[in-house]
Formats: C-alpha cells, sequence, structure tokens
C-alpha cells in the first residue's frame, strides 16, 4: 500500500471510529449536536473513502476488488453509501452506530490482512470479476445495513424513542422491519447477481459453473438462510424480533462466507 | 394427516432441510473435493468413519435424500405457484400485480434452474487431456488422463483430432510454465487455430476447450545402453504425486527388459535453473543418484542417460454441457423476478 493510500486508510478509519464515539456520547447525554457530527463524521470517512479507492484503483490498475483487504474496504463504502443515500429521503441516525461499529471493525480486520496490491492472474483478467466482486461486496454492505436496523429494532422501542428525540424525519418504530425486510430482499437481488456471475465467470475460466468450492458453498448458504428468514416473516408471519434476529445470524454467514472461509478452509477464491 | 403440497410451511422446513444439509457438508469433507482432509477424518474418527461413509455423508451431493428433497423443493414451488396464481386471480381479477408476477417468474425460475443442473449432471461430458508440445490426439478412450460422464451420457468418440503447437507464457517477467496454449483442432473437414487459456476456451460443435489448471515441463529421456541400443526415449510428464502428505513432482519409469527402475524427481520448475533428482535402480542396486539438467549426460554402469531437451505439457479439459444455457437461463429469470417482485413491493409501500 502507497504512503497516500495507508493515510487515506487510516484517515477514514478513525473517522469511523469518532463518527461511532460522537453517536454514542449523544446517546448517552442527550445531545443531537453530537449526532449530527457522527453523521457529518460517516459522510466524510464515505469521501475519504472514495479517494482511497480511485488511488488504489489508479496505481494498481484495476478495481479494489481482487484481495480479501480489497473486498473488505470495498464493502464498507458500499455500506456507507447506502446508508447516505437513505438519508436523503429519511433520518435513519440511530442505524450510524451499529453501523459505523461495524464498519470501524471491517477496517481494522481489514488492515491486518495482507495490504499489497496483486497484479491481475489469468483466471481473474475476465470482466465478470467487477460485476461478481462489486456484487459481492455491496451484496454484504445490503445485509450489514438490514443487520443494522434489525439490532436498533431489538434494543427496544423505548430507546428508540429517546433517539428519536435527536432528529427530525425519524421512520416509526413499527416501520424498521419492513426496511429490514426490504434491505434483504435488495441484498437477495444482489447477493444473487454475484453467484450466478461467478458460476458464468467460472465456466469461461475452467470448464466448469460450480465446483462447491467452500465459497461457492457458503455463498449459497447465507442466500438460502435468508430466504429461510424472508419466508418466515412473510409466509410464517414470524414474530418481528425473530425475524430481525435472524437476520442479524444470517449476516454473520455472509460475514463468513466473504472474508471468514479463508481461515478454516483451502479455497480458489485465495488471490490475495 | 393431510400434507398441503402448496404450503408455504413445507417450504420452510425443506429449505431448512437444504441448508442443514450445505452445513454438514461443508463441515465433513467431500469424497472428489476434499480428499485431503477426508484421510485426516479417517484418521481421527478410526472404524467410526464408516457411519458417515454408510450415511452417505461424505458425498452428500449424490445421495438420494438431497435429490429427494431438492425434488420435493420443486413440487412445492410447482403446487405453490399454482395455488398463487388461482388465489390472485380470484381477488383481484386477472390483472396481476408486479409483484405477484415477479414472484412467480422467481420461484418457477428455481425450479427450471434444478430440472437444468440435473439434466446438465446426467449428461454432461469431462476429458482431461494431458498433452505435451507437438503431440497429436485423436478423441479416443486411451488419449483420456480422465474422464467424468453423466450417467446417461453415451459415449461419443472420434468427435474430433487435437494438435499441440505449443504452450507459450505471456508474461515476459514470469519463468514458470505456460499459460496458455496453441492448439489446433479438427472436427470433420474443417479444422480451426486458436490460442487458449484461461478464460478463452475453444468453442466448436458443442465442445468447449478448456486450458486446465496444471501444466509443467516434459523432459525428453534418453537411456542407452553399452551397445548403443535405445532402452527409453520419449518425453516424460512428470506426475504430482502424494507420498505421506507431501507433495512430489515426480515419476517413474521401469525398463522391463534390464530391470531398470528410473526415478525423476522435479527439484526445481521454473526457468532457467530447472533441474532434475535422478535416481536409476537395478534390482535394488542404486547405480546412480545425482541431478541433471537439461542437455546434461551421465553413464554409469555401462548405461548412459541424458536428457537432450524439454518440451512443456499442460492440461487440456474437453467440455460439455448440453444444458447450461438452459442453467444461466433460469439464473437471471430468476434474478428478473426477484427484481420485479421487489420494485413492486417498493411501489406498494410507496402507495401505502
Amino acid at each position: 500500500m502507497s504512503s497516500a493510500q495507508a493515510i487515506l486508510f487510516w484517515a477514514t478509519t478513525l473517522t469511523l471510529a469518532v463518527a461511532f464515539f460522537a453517536g454514542l456520547l449523544s446517546l448517552i447525554f442527550r445531545k443531537p449536536g453530537a449526532f449530527r457530527w457522527g453523521v457529518c463524521l460517516s459522510l466524510a470517512a464515505l469521501a475519504l473513502l472514495t479517494v482511497f479507492g480511485i488511488v488504489r484503483w489508479i496505481q494498481t490498475g484495476h478495481p479494489p476488488f481482487v484481495t480479501l483487504f480489497e473486498s473488505m474496504v470495498t464493502a464498507v463504502w458500499f455500506a456507507l453509501l447506502i446508508f447516505h443515500l437513505m438519508r436523503v429521503r429519511v433520518m435513519i441516525i440511530p442505524v450510524l452506530l451499529p453501523l459505523s461499529l461495524v464498519s470501524f471493525l471491517l477496517m481494522g480486520w481489514a488492515s491486518s490482512m495482507p495490504t499489497a496490491a496483486s497484479p491481475l492472474s489469468d483466471a481473474l483478467d475476465n470482466v465478470w470479476l467487477f460485476i461478481h466482486a462489486s456484487f459481492a461486496t455491496a451484496g454484504a454492505a445490503a445485509f450489514l445495513v438490514a443487520a443494522s436496523f434489525s439490532t436498533i429494532f431489538l434494543l427496544g422501542e423505548s430507546r428508540y424513542d429517546g433517539m428519536a428525540r435527536l432528529a427530525v424525519r425519524m421512520p416509526a418504530f413499527s416501520s424498521l422491519p419492513r426496511t429490514v425486510l426490504n434491505f434483504l430482499i435488495f441484498g437477495l437481488i444482489l447477493w444473487g447477481v454475484m453467484i450466478v456471475s461467478g458460476a458464468i465467470w467460472a465456466h469461461a475460466a475452467w470448464g466448469r459453473y460450480w465446483a462447491w468450492d467452500p465459497i461457492e458453498l457458503w455463498s449459497l448458504i447465507s442466500w438460502l438462510l435468508y430466504g429461510l428468514v424472508l419466508h418466515s416473516k412473510l409466509g410464517w408471519k414470524l414474530s418481528h424480533r425473530a425475524f430481525c434476529l435472524m437476520t442479524i445470524i444470517a449476516a454473520l454467514t455472509v460475514v463468513f462466507a466473504l472474508w471468514g472461509v479463508g481461515y478454516v478452509y483451502e479455497t480458489i477464491h485465495e488471490y490475495g | 394427516m393431510r400434507i398441503n403440497l402448496a404450503s408455504a410451511r413445507l417450504a420452510l422446513v425443506l429449505i431448512a432441510v437444504l441448508v442443514l444439509y450445505l452445513v454438514l457438508s461443508a463441515v465433513i469433507p467431500q469424497r472428489d473435493i476434499a480428499e485431503d482432509q477426508i484421510i485426516n477424518w479417517r484418521e481421527y474418527l478410526g472404524d467410526n468413519y464408516i457411519v458417515i461413509e454408510k450415511l452417505g455423508l461424505d458425498r452428500i451431493y449424490y445421495t438420494p435424500t438431497f435429490f429427494i428433497v431438492l425434488g420435493l423443493l420443486a413440487v412445492n414451488l410447482a403446487f405453490g405457484n399454482i395455488r398463487r396464481l388461482r388465489t390472485v386471480s380470484k381477488v383481484g381479477g386477472t390483472l396481476l400485480k408486479t409483484r405477484h408476477v415477479g414472484s412467480i417468474i422467481f420461484h418457477l425460475s428455481l425450479i427450471l434452474i434444478m430440472a437444468a443442473i440435473i439434466l446438465n449432471f446426467l449428461y454432461k461430458y469431462n476429458g482431461v487431456l494431458a498433452m505435451t508440445e507437438g503431440q497429436t490426439l485423436i478423441d479416443r478412450p486411451e488419449s483420456y488422463h480422465r474422464e467424468f460422464c453423466g450417467p446417461l451420457y453415451i459415449d461419443e468418440y472420434d468427435r474430433f483430432r487435437i494438435s499441440l503447437i505449443s504452450i507459450l507464457n505471456n508474461n515476459k517477467d514470469r519463468s514458470g510454465p505456460g499459460e496458455s496454449a496453441l492448439i489446433i483442432v479438427q472436427t470433420g473437414s474443417s479444422s480451426v487455430e486458436k490460442e487458449i487459456s484461461t478464460n478463452h476456451p475453444l468453442k466448436r460443435r458443442g465442445l468447449e476447450f478448456h486450458y486446465g489448471l496444471k501444466s509443467g515441463y516434459s523432459p525428453e529421456v534418453l537411456l542407452t545402453d553399452s551397445l548403443e541400443n535405445i532402452l527409453f526415449h520419449s518425453f516424460v510428464r512428470i506426475a504430482n504425486r502424494k507420498e505421506n502428505r507431501e507433495q512430489f513432482h515426480r515419476d517413474f519409469i521401469v525398463v522391463p527388459e534390464n530391470n531398470i527402475h528410473l526415478e525423476i524427481e522435479v527439484k526445481t520448475d521454473r526457468e532457467p535453473d530447472i533441474e532434475y533428482r535422478i535416481r536409476a535402480i537395478q534390482d535394488s542396486v542404486v547405480l546412480f543418484a545425482g541431478l541433471m539438467i537439461p542437455d546434461d549426460t551421465v553413464t554409469f554402469d555401462g548405461y548412459k542417460l541424458s536428457i537432450p531437451r524439454l518440451r512443456q505439457w499442460c492440461y487440456i479439459d474437453v467440455v460439455k454441457s448440453p444444458f447450461l444455457n438452459l442453467v444461466f437461463f433460469g439464473f437471471w429469470s430468476a434474478l428478473a423476478g426477484l427484481t420485479l417482485s421487489f420494485v413492486g413491493r417498493l411501489k406498494r409501500v410507496k402507495e401505502a
């Protein structure tokens, strides 16, 4: 990682940590101003991460999707982007807390990975890489946002009302499960595109579209698990609490599929 | 008890069973996928491993119960869609809402995907050719290093004749074995020449020729006796062998007439330092043991062993997936359906 990239990376990580603490302080001391600072800082983190991505893209010659480090950073970027796009319509400030915490932790985890840029190998030199990897990170980001909403719902209505006093245009507490559901379906689509594009790419590269590689397998497990959560909610009228809890559990399988599998299994996805 | 095949609860149970199966297959090493781990599990569990084998847990994707779950899920999806169509047409007249259309397309596509995957599995063909530069092979059983066929695939040999002209290393910075192969494939009266590499196969009359995952160097080995009679002369494609869990690039040549056993192991497989560790044994007596590089010649006990030159070898995968397009069509239509359903849902939320 070049010095410019390192500065941008650590500046983003630090900004996310401060954003989280600003949100936390405002919640403890009931200061709306601190929450607004938290939101502004998370926006600054998004801007810094965007510049980081552009610099890395220019310096490596390929989009930042190739290594595990890059995929984690890109997922954080997508999650922050979704959060701020949503913020235009409704104030979802409480989500800032779990989201900035998870983003900060992911950045910390990413820093423990090899950060050196990897040249594009023959297998990676395919347009499907960009579709596959970008949808993987975007899907993970959507699931993380859904899990953040679920966490807020699980904290309970009284705590949410306390937070709601800190901002205007807050969605009703009762509408949170619906938002989780929408993000879940959105994530399912993105994750689905990731699986399909990966299969097409694998066929072009090696002549087989599915090889039960551990990452393929865990991606399918998490997709089916989200399908199960979705049908439990729509078909079985699962309680909101159970639904939110299951969404968080399913998000853990996504994190494992994308970044944890390499610690346990040997996989052909280890390019970094 | 009456079982409702269209029930959403049945779907939930089946998806949960499928997830459970997949998690089991992620934990228990599967045959043909994680052979190394199977050895570890066998050692650890001892005789108890037979329970895993008996239950088919080491080959979950091929067990009848796995296919039964998939089949039941397909039936449930089909019945569920029929019921959904009936309900919607009763309640909302003939006009279906976007989200209903999306949901129906998505679930029907899942059935299509499952059917196409099973058909592809039954009729697929994958043959692995191990070829050395300059070699020509005809599509016959003996030409293949390995073959994987679906249970319903009918042998169709003599489909092509393939020549490996050369193996190329496109990246000049790397000095290892090649990354692409220049091949000529002749089918019927027409022939085509193409450089194939990862991501760039040759497609010809329903067959695909992929550059394989493995490649390396083949030394030309010439062994003569004291009267200059040739005892062995051929390119040796050194195989990847596993002994006591360690990988070796090692091969053996046996000259039965003289009871000579030549052992060749790759020490370095990177140009310009290619080196081979050679052991020549006759009647359990080691006649020669040492390192050789290309162009070397050694003599021992009246025999002369030389490595005049090197050629590269690679695997070429010959693939036939007759229902692949149907699988991919199902994938995309499922995603289109899911997206339609999502858009319809957002529209409804907005209206509310």
